[in-house]
């Protein structure tokens, strides 16, 4: 819960939230179909594409070149039988031995006029380039460097079809040539030269074995006075007393295999290889190559150097060209180190697969990122659109006719209204209380303005009673300054002692009557009875010792101001 | 809006024609465009142009990202049938290739709608490096359909060991050899110096006739259906004179190549093309496997009179089959590198031929050759270029299948002529039925 607790972060906008959410759905998608890539192998690295598709390739080239050599030594060795029956048969039918044909001139025209045709037929049946049989003799020992001349007759295709028209006679005798329709080559020569043809000797000393087993693929060499080069799968020609009579085999030219071998690939500018060689290079100047059909490839030449390059791939650098590609051993005949087929494509092809292979990742991965941000960002606005545009409407005034596409928010809107309503009840209610009060507050206003004025002027008498008691209290002083020397001492103490005798009523009362009030305002203000004050009255002026009501206020107007210090001093002295 | 189409058209098709030869480059290194090519130059031989085009593939063809690829070599003989199978889709042929060697009567027959113009490749100014004759021989119809690599003509090829044994034998020289007149009591001797040898094999037997006509007459008129006028007595007695060396087996019309039967000992000299120099062997060798250094002679065609003398102007060039503006840039580059004056030089001397380049035209006077051979083979065009005029090949419709079918029919019938010579029929009537077989060739 760690990842979605980022999610609630307060200050991020319910759009951010979301487009977080999305987000993180979008990488989880992403991861989900790279694990998918990854399982079903989708993420496979070019290297290993390369070599897969190199080695189906690969099955396809070996299974092509061994079924072609195998033919051909299957039919080398047929030829080597049928050229052993024909040739004892012809000495037998002349009584000569193989020996007696050197220097025979007449012998060898007959026996190439009696091959020829055999070998046309073979050659046009046969998947080579040329066809040949080599004796082991020569029309003339006198003639120099005849100890590697021999007799025979090669044919050759010549052009890119098989036909009875383009065969050549390479070597032979011309005549014997023409008179079968079969033209001299333009680099023709009567006999063969050993010492230009490899693995005479060779295929001489395997004369000793089992006929099945003496085949033998020679090097590559390049045909004597043409830029041609070739193959020969040879066979001895043993007579059935076990003599070395020649040799005998099939052509397969450099061009003839680039074009019969042709690979039927979508694999660009494949590039095949068949030659000898070990682990650590490639000859490619001995072997023979062939590349894709209706495409070109790069012809390797010279060495190549090879080194791992992972994957169970190979490179194979030269001094001009590098290759990419696998090896493996081929067993083409039983007298031959193993050969090596390369199937490779060029390393700069390679290379820009690969290239290429990241570029493509890169940008599909950035589209597809690309896209899931955008679908994010689109779909996150696109659904949060009618929602925020639903909160914008419920700040608004009027949502009464408001729709939404989103049901939820219509919900609300519909709930949102009945707050409303009863808000608006609410408020009425309120309103109408409002003015109610408001309504009693201005009586209690004009309650209380009445009750101002009326205090206003009670206050306003008081000021004006409170003049008059100041005024009376002038007099009185006036008066009691006057009458001071009136008053009897023993009467006033008298009635200062029967102030202290007066009962908690008549107290009252007499407070009353110093503070100015009168009868009335007494009643009014203990609510007591006219009849119980004048009782009071009677008991309090026969208390104190006075005669009226008067005099007992001149005293008490005395007493104050003898306790407020306003009467003179012997005054008060003689009190004392 | 048709006037704003049309222009519109019109640019798209101008910019096209500049980023085909001209403009922007439609060549990738990285992704190098094919070009694949049949060609006649070292037809089972160690082909000069091969080479040529592995130079080409290591360098600037690496370099521009252009590879040709040589997926048929054949002869001047055969390509024209090969490309029109390839042309027409025969189930037996190969594609068509992107570039090849051919004639123009070649390139009309294929039609030259689908080959490329090479004038929208190269400069006035480049094109004026190149001997002017040879690129009207490629032009058709305002178009150069056929570029000029390398032109050939014909001459006399001996073997010369054996012709000094016979001159010394005879004192027959090799100046009697520079006039027919001297060329038949030559092969007249030989054949019976050498018991019956012809002295000399003939490639294309019809060609002197003409020219020998040319020489008295100064013209060679052709029929409507072109052919040759048979009415034409000129023709008739250049012809007999040819026919009547042919009828007692002086000479012999050669079975394929006339080299063959020089290096086979057959005959003692062959007339050919001056390319096949490419297939003559250093050695001849002889039935008995005796053998003895070829000594190749070259001289120039016998003259005919005193009179102006002719040579033929043979020898394929190169079109491209119009295909992508790629391919078009790709071939133009490629023509432009084969024939450059030192190397147009080079191939011309290894292969035998005339160079097309003024530049390498001017340099063969001081070239330094690899052989004696060669050095006689050059000498030899020099004599002609400079005394010869050359004419170009018949170019008619079914011109060539009745040369085919004439070669054939000689061939044929020369063994059984000889026979009757040598058993005393007279050589004139041997001849006339010669003549009477030419007449019959339709």
């Amino acid at each position: 819960m760690g990842v979605f607790s980022a999610f609630h972060y307060p200050k991020w906008s319910m759009r951010r939230k979301l487009f977080g959410y999305m987000i993180l759905l979008a990488a989880i998608l992403l991861l989900a179909l790279m694990a998918g890539l990854f399982l079903f192998g989708r993420f496979d690295s070019t290297e290993r594409r390369t070599f897969e598709s190199l080695d189906i390739q690969m099955e396809v080239f070996e299974k092509d070149v061994s079924a072609h050599f195998d033919r051909l030594a299957a039919e080398s060795l047929h030829l080597s039988e049928d050229m052993t029956v024909f040739l004892e048969e012809y000495l037998a039918e002349q009584e000569i031995t193989f020996s007696d044909l050197t220097d025979s001139d007449d012998n060898i025209a007959q026996i190439q006029d009696l091959m020829i045709e055999h070998l046309r037929q073979t050659l046009l049946q046969e998947d080579c380039s040329g066809v040949f049989v080599m004796w082991d003799t020569t029309v003339n020992q006198s003639v120099a460097n005849a100890e590697f001349s021999r007799t025979g007759v090669y044919l050759q295709q010549n052009g890119y079809k098989n036909t009875d028209e383009s065969i050549l006679l390479y070597r032979g005798l011309a005549e014997v040539g023409k008179k079968h329709g079969i033209m001299p080559h333009r680099k023709w020569r009567l006999e063969f030269q050993t010492d230009q043809f490899p693995s005479f000797d060779e295929v001489c000393a395997l004369s000793g074995l089992p006929l099945e087993k003496s085949y033998y693929l020679t090097e590559r060499f390049t045909l004597p006075g043409t830029s041609e080069e070739a193959v020969l799968m040879v066979a001895p020609i043993v007579g059935t007393n076990g003599s070395f009579y020649g040799i005998c085999g099939y052509e397969v030219s450099a061009s003839y295999f680039t074009t019969y071998h042709a690979q039927p690939t979508k694999i660009a500018h494949l590039t095949c290889l068949l030659t000898s060689g070990g682990a650590q290079t490639l000859d490619a100047d001995a072997g023979l190559s062939c590349g894709v059909a209706g495409d070109y490839y790069r012809t390797p030449n010279g060495q190549l150097s090879v080194k791992s390059a992972g994957d169970g791939l190979s490179y194979f650098n030269g001094d001009e060209v590098s290759y990419i590609g696998l090896t493996r051993e081929i067993s083409l005949s039983p007298n031959n180190q193993p050969h090596t087929v390369a199937v490779m494509m060029l390393r700069a092809d390679h290379d820009r697969a690969v290239m290429k292979s990241f570029l493509q990742n890169a940008v599909l991965w950035a589209l597809l990122l690309f896209f899931a941000v955008s679908c994010c960002l689109y779909f996150s606005r696109h659904y949060l659109k009618p929602i925020l545009k639903g909160l914008e409407q419920i700040k608004s005034e009027d949502r009464t006719e408001i729709q939404s596409s989103v049901p939820e928010i219509n919900d609300l809107f519909v709930f949102l209204a009945e707050q409303d309503r009863q808000h608006e009840e609410s408020l009425d209610a309120v309103t109408r209380e409002k003015q109610t009060v408001q309504q009693e507050k201005e009586i209690l206003q004009s309650k209380y303005d009445h009750a101002q004025q009326v205090y206003d002027t009670a206050q306003a008498e008081y000021v004006r009673a409170q003049e008059e008691l100041t005024e009376a209290k002038k007099e009185l002083d006036r008066l009691a300054y006057s009458r001071k020397d009136e008053i009897d001492p023993d009467d006033y103490q008298h009635f200062l002692s029967g102030i202290r005798e007066l009962t908690k009523t008549e107290r009252e009362v007499f407070e009353w009557y110093l503070l100015g009030k009168t009868a009335k305002d007494i009643i009014a203000a203990t609510g007591i009875k006219e009849s119980t004050l004048k009782f009071h009255n009677h008991n309090i002026l026969k208390k104190l010792g006075v005669s009226s009501r008067k005099q007992m206020l001149r005293y008490a107007a005395l007493m104050k101001q003898l306790e407020q210090g306003g009467i003179a001093d012997d005054t008060c002295g003689q009190a004392e | 809006m048709k006037r704003y189409l049309s222009v519109l058209l019109t640019a798209l098709l101008l910019l096209s024609c500049l980023t085909a030869c001209g403009g922007k480059t439609t060549l990738d290194p990285d992704n190098p465009v094919t070009l694949t090519m049949w060609h006649v130059y070292g037809e089972q031989a160690d082909s000069p142009m091969n080479r040529l085009i592995a130079e080409f593939n290591a360098t600037v063809g690496q370099e521009k990202g252009i590879l040709v690829t040589v997926t048929n070599v054949t002869s001047t003989s055969k390509i024209s049938a090969q490309l029109e199978a390839a042309l027409t889709g025969d189930p037996d042929t190969p594609e068509m290739p992107d570039l090849f060697s051919t004639h123009t009567n070649t390139a009309e027959e294929l039609g030259t709608e689908h080959l490329l113009d090479w004038n929208t490749c190269f400069s006035e100014d480049e094109l004026k490096n190149y001997v002017p004759e040879f690129l009207e021989d490629g032009t058709m119809n305002g178009k150069l359909v056929v570029f000029p690599v390398s032109k050939s003509t014909y001459a006399l090829f001996l073997n010369g060991s054996q012709f000094e044994r016979f001159s010394a034998d005879t004192g027959v020289t090799y100046d009697a050899l520079s006039t027919w007149e001297g060329f038949f009591d030559a092969a007249a001797k030989y054949y019976d110096w050498s018991d019956g040898k012809p002295f000399c094999a003939f490639d294309y037997l019809i060609r002197h006739v003409e020219f020998d006509v040319m020489a008295k007459d100064g013209a060679l008129e052709y029929t409507e259906d072109g052919w040759y006028d048979l009415q034409n007595p000129s023709l008739e007695e250049s012809w007999m004179k040819f026919a009547r060396s042919l009828a007692q087996g002086h000479i012999v019309v050669s079975d394929q190549y006339s080299n063959t039967q020089v290096m086979t000992g057959e005959t003692l000299g062959g007339i050919g093309s001056t390319a096949a120099i490419t297939y003559y062997n250093d050695t001849v060798t002889y039935p008995d496997n005796t053998s003895e250094p070829t000594n190749l002679k070259v001289l120039p065609l016998p003259r005919s009179g005193d009179g102006e003398q002719y040579m033929p102007m043979t020898g394929v060039g190169l079109s491209a089959y119009a295909t992508t503006e790629q391919k078009a840039e790709a071939a133009a580059v490629f023509v432009r590198w084969l024939t450059e004056g030192e190397r147009n030089l080079d191939f011309v001397v290894e292969t035998g031929y005339m160079p097309v380049n003024n530049d390498a035209f001017e340099a063969i006077e001081g070239y330094e050759f690899p052989d004696a051979g060669y050095a006689s083979l050059f000498d030899a065009i020099k004599t002609m270029r400079d005394g010869y005029t050359p004419v170009v090949r018949p170019a008619f419709g079914g011109y060539y299948d009745k040369v085919d079918a004439l070669y054939e029919g000689l061939r044929q019938m020369q063994g059984e002529l000889r026979e009757r010579s040598d058993n005393g029929e007279s050589a004139d009537i041997l001849a006339k039925e010669i003549w009477d077989f030419f007449c019959s060739v339709q």
